[in-house]
């Protein structure tokens, strides 16, 4: 067999390094085979005076830790934003340029799957604050949230490249760190805490891995119609993912696997 | 069950056009091809296939263009673009309708593409047929959700799917492949199964004479809807 596989099952060695880059909330570094991408973590807040019209959320919701809970609905806010670049020389450098439509409709993928995968704690990005309601009671109520902007770059791109993005944007999310946020009434802001001590991770829920296969139908090409084989790849390289139109379609499977890091 | 609506051609200028509502959507398609295409994108073997969707509100986002990518895969089999080497075929659908945005938001997920996939996927073809390119296949498309009891339901407007437990879109060809499945939500294999099953029988026609309730809904539908822009078509034939 031609291309980065030894059997069909079999995806190429993965990477993964954290931390990569200093001006970031988290951050990491996915290598699949020849196929390489960086996710960055920005956080940023947003005050809950700048949303015109807030969700109906329920702080004192108990949280849960299962996957197959109804999404919170803080998440209708656009509070988790991935952008991908897919680059050629530096096109992200030209302002004004919006990321390729490829790249477009695989950040709607890693958006869709951040929500159905529930990786991602509506509580671990609200900010809250205390106040006292019409009875006189204190009781909380939210401040603001964090908003995490997740950049990834593919800085190589060998096949397969949704699956680097998110192991890439996983390692990114697990060695995020935010500061501690609270509301200070004199400034009427979210002000935070620099003590580095006060960082805490993200409480992620599971750790959800993707796996893409791609099916070879021979008979679909020219001259090879009376082909009857089909074969399903894991991990498809490059040449296999685009070569002659080599392969028929390309899916992605998420499993749910619970481990403790 | 409410059926779906269409109108082919309800647009004169493009080369074909239909009008489609189903689920709460209404979106109007329409196509040019095969036309000159630009040197940047000519493929030498084959005609180029440009989808284009607009939401009913604002420009399109990065949702739009996953949409257009699973639009394009499949509709580049559909069509026979090897008979149209170095040309363009351009589709546009325009989203002019859409459903109040009900529980089923939170119980998956809130930027989810599959309510409105089957309707984009309709709309297509029924716009390519109005313009009377040579297809492949035709298809038939629905939508499958698992609730949290374990009960299937095909939804249309107004179903609850505040329980969905997962969400499929299944397409079928004519001869009864299956040629684009996109699921979300927690299943296993058994209960994609059942959902596929159920899908099919909506989809399509059973084989032989046996006449079952409600069976292949989809694809008579379908059939109905061709069979009268055929008829119309060849009017002057049996004009009396």
């Amino acid at each position: 067999m031609i291309g980065s596989h030894s059997q069909t099952m079999q995806p190429r060695p993965l990477a993964l390094n954290t931390s990569a880059l200093t001006h970031s909330s988290g951050s990491s570094v996915a290598r699949l085979g020849g196929t390489a991408a960086v996710a960055g973590i920005r956080a940023e807040i947003l005050h809950a005076r700048n949303i015109p019209e807030p969700p109906a959320i329920d702080l004192d919701a108990p949280d849960t830790d299962d996957p197959s809970a109804p999404l919170e609905p803080d998440f209708a806010l656009p509070i988790v934003v991935p952008n991908i670049e897919i680059a050629g020389a530096a096109p992200g450098l030209v302002a004004g340029q919006a990321p390729s439509s490829r790249a477009q409709a695989l950040a709607a993928r890693v958006l869709s799957l951040l929500h159905l995968t529930r990786v991602i704690r509506a509580s671990d990005l609200r900010i809250t604050r205390k106040a006292v309601n019409e009875d006189g009671e204190e009781e909380e109520v939210l401040a603001g949230y964090w908003v995490l902007y997740i950049d990834v770059h593919v800085i190589s791109a060998d096949g397969n490249v949704f699956d680097a993005i998110w192991f890439a944007i996983l390692g990114a999310l697990r060695n995020a760190r935010l500061p501690r946020a609270a509301w200070n009434s004199d400034s009427e802001s979210v002000i935070c805490d620099a003590d580095p001590a006060s960082l805490r991770p993200l409480r992620l829920r599971g750790n959800p891995v993707a796996a893409s296969f791609a099916v070879f139908e021979p008979a679909l090409e020219k001259g090879l119609r009376d082909e009857k084989g089909v074969w399903v790849l894991n991990d498809p390289d490059g040449f296999e993912e685009g070569y002659f139109h080599l392969l028929d379609y390309l899916t992605a499977f998420l499993f749910e696997h619970r481990f403790d890091i | 069950m409410t059926l779906p609506t269409a109108t082919l051609s309800p647009l004169h200028r493009p080369d074909g056009s239909a009008s489609y509502s189903a689920s709460g959507y209404t979106i109007v398609g329409a196509v040019n091809g095969p036309l000159e295409v630009m040197r940047r994108d000519e493929l030498p073997e084959e005609a180029t296939l440009e989808v284009n969707i607009r939401p009913s509100a604002g420009v399109g986002t990065p949702k739009e263009r996953h949409l257009e990518t699973l639009l394009h895969t499949l509709l580049r089999r559909v069509l026979l673009v090897h008979s149209f080497p170095r040309t363009l075929i351009q589709l546009t659908l325009q989203v002019t309708h859409t459903p109040e945005p009900g529980p089923l938001r939170y119980a998956l997920n809130p930027h989810s593409v599959l309510p409105v996939l089957p309707v984009l996927l309709q709309t297509a073809l029924l716009t390519l047929i109005a313009a009377s390119l040579p297809l492949a296949t035709t298809y038939t498309t629905t939508t499958v959700a698992v609730l949290r009891d374990g009960t299937l339901v095909v939804p249309t407007e107004g179903t609850d799917l505040g329980g969905a437990k997962s969400l499929h879109v299944f397409v079928f060809a004519a001869d009864g492949g299956l040629m684009l499945v996109e699921s979300e939500g927690g299943f296993d294999v058994e209960e994609w199964a059942e959902a596929k099953d159920v899908a099919q029988q909506w989809c399509v026609r059973p084989e032989g004479d046996m006449e079952v309730e409600g069976a292949g809904q989809g694809r008579v539908w379908l059939e109905h809807v061709v069979r009268k822009k055929v008829e119309r078509e060849s009017r002057w034939r049996v004009a009396a």
